[in-house]
């Protein structure tokens, strides 16, 4: 079964809130990932997620993250190297979102 | 005859001395090899890793004994025999010039079922098979030997007797030949060495699983074993774990809406001399590509982008993606 965590820290002071992932992310539990965004999202006009503990994620995970940066300022904490930064290159997500570096 | 050498060390005389930050692991080796070289065994020791013309793959490993001139004569000797390997793709005429005492080399040739040695000194090989007990390859001084290599052998060659720092081949097959060198390296007691280790393309890999989204991760995680067992690149794993994943999840959406029967799925991977082979095939429905908006076109571009070719048959019985990635060199 695919396996993921979710930390949710509220939004503090200017910091908007914040959603740490780790595990894997794929069809089995991306409906998890997008309610878990939108629910930490709580209409705040910011949102990072930080993807830097994900193992795998693929496009299910992506359309996720558009359909967020449709309504919010989505930043994505990733690995430097790694698929997942392929991964949004290639899909274009890193054109609607912040894209940082980390690890 | 010369097709091309690669995996020897950057500079093509043998090193004098040792990198300064005494690590070995950035040598670069071709698809399937992992080089390391202890960093008290730089000096006068050498290896080179050759495609021949024939398809087949020479590994060369040597040291020089002793004394101050130890650089000089290796460097002279493993010249000479690269010259041989490439022109004449035999271990025997390749150590036929090796008379001094003082110098200890093997060279190996390895195709698709056999690896054909010649031993000058007390230069090792080790072979280890699947599910059996690593074995020493005998030394030949001037004849000809031969083992067979069966799916997923590992080749172990050394410029020095490996004793049971060998143990760590025992049960390695399904552990990535990088891990399985730092293994044999750290287990190694006693003066340098350089060590060259092959693993041979394992038996390909065959997944069949209900097309349902608890499935993927099954997939993910058998896939993931069988790269690292057959000694894939880990950047070139994590591509090829994504498009394939991305086929098989298209499968897994898309293939059952409208399919009057239970949809399984089915992912291979096979590894050629220098690419790897891979499908995902489904006996659902399929709509076409491009009477799908977003999503699917998305996963295909994904495809497209993470492999060097990816082809789409569909038929009445279901479709097949089908990829191929090319490997190093």
């Amino acid at each position: 079964m695919t396996d993921a965590r979710f930390a949710v820290t509220a939004a503090n002071g200017d910091q908007p809130p914040l959603v740490v992932v780790s595990g894997d992310i794929d069809l089995a539990n991306v409906d998890e990932f997008q309610e878990t965004m939108t629910e930490a999202c709580n209409g705040s006009a910011a949102l990072t997620v930080d993807l830097t503990g994900v193992n795998y994620c693929d496009s299910a995970a992506v359309r996720a993250l558009f359909s967020l940066a449709a309504g919010t300022t989505l930043t994505m904490l990733v690995r430097p190297v790694g698929h997942i930064k392929t991964l949004l290159g290639i899909s274009g997500l890193d054109r609607v979102a912040t894209v940082v570096m980390r690890g | 005859m010369v097709d091309e050498v690669l995996g020897s060390r950057p500079d093509s005389r043998v090193q004098a001395s040792p990198p300064t930050d005494g690590t070995t692991r950035g040598i670069a080796a071709p698809q399937g090899f992992s080089v390391r070289y202890s960093p008290a065994g730089l000096a006068g020791h050498w290896h080179d890793v050759a495609f021949l013309a024939d398809g087949r793959v020479g590994v060369l490993v040597g040291r020089c004994a002793d004394g101050e001139a130890d650089g000089e004569t290796a460097s002279r000797f493993r010249s000479a025999a690269r010259s041989v390997l490439l022109a004449t793709a035999d271990p025997v005429r390749t150590l036929d010039g090796v008379t001094e005492s003082a110098v200890s080399a093997l060279c190996a040739v390895i195709d698709e079922h056999n690896v054909g040695y010649s031993t000058h000194g007390d230069a090792s090989a080790t072979v280890s098979a699947p599910e059996a007990p690593y074995f020493a390859l005998d030394p030949t001084d001037g004849r000809l030997g031969t083992a067979e290599l069966t799916p997923g052998a590992t080749v172990l060659l050394c410029t020095a007797p490996v004793g049971p720092a060998a143990n760590a081949l025992d049960g390695s097959e399904s552990v990535h030949p990088d891990e399985v060198a730092d293994e044999v390296m750290t287990r190694i007691a006693g003066p340098g060495v350089a060590a060259v280790l092959y693993r041979h393309p394992p038996e390909p890999l065959t997944i069949t699983l209900a097309a349902e989204p608890a499935s993927l991760a099954v997939s993910r995680g058998r896939l993931r074993r069988w790269l690292a067992s057959a000694g894939v690149d880990t950047e070139v794993g994590a591509d090829v774990l994504l498009a394939v994943g991305e086929a098989t999840a298209n499968a897994t959406e898309h293939a059952v809406l409208g399919a009057n029967r239970d949809v399984i799925i089915t992912v291979t991977a096979a590894l050629s001399s220098r690419c790897l082979r891979l499908a995902v095939s489904d006996n659902g429905v399929w709509k076409s590509v491009t009477g799908l908006p977003g999503h699917r076109g998305h996963g295909i571009r994904l495809i497209n982008a993470l492999v060097d070719s990816a082809e789409l048959v569909t038929t009445a019985e279901g479709t097949t993606v089908e990829m191929v990635k090319e490997l190093r060199p």
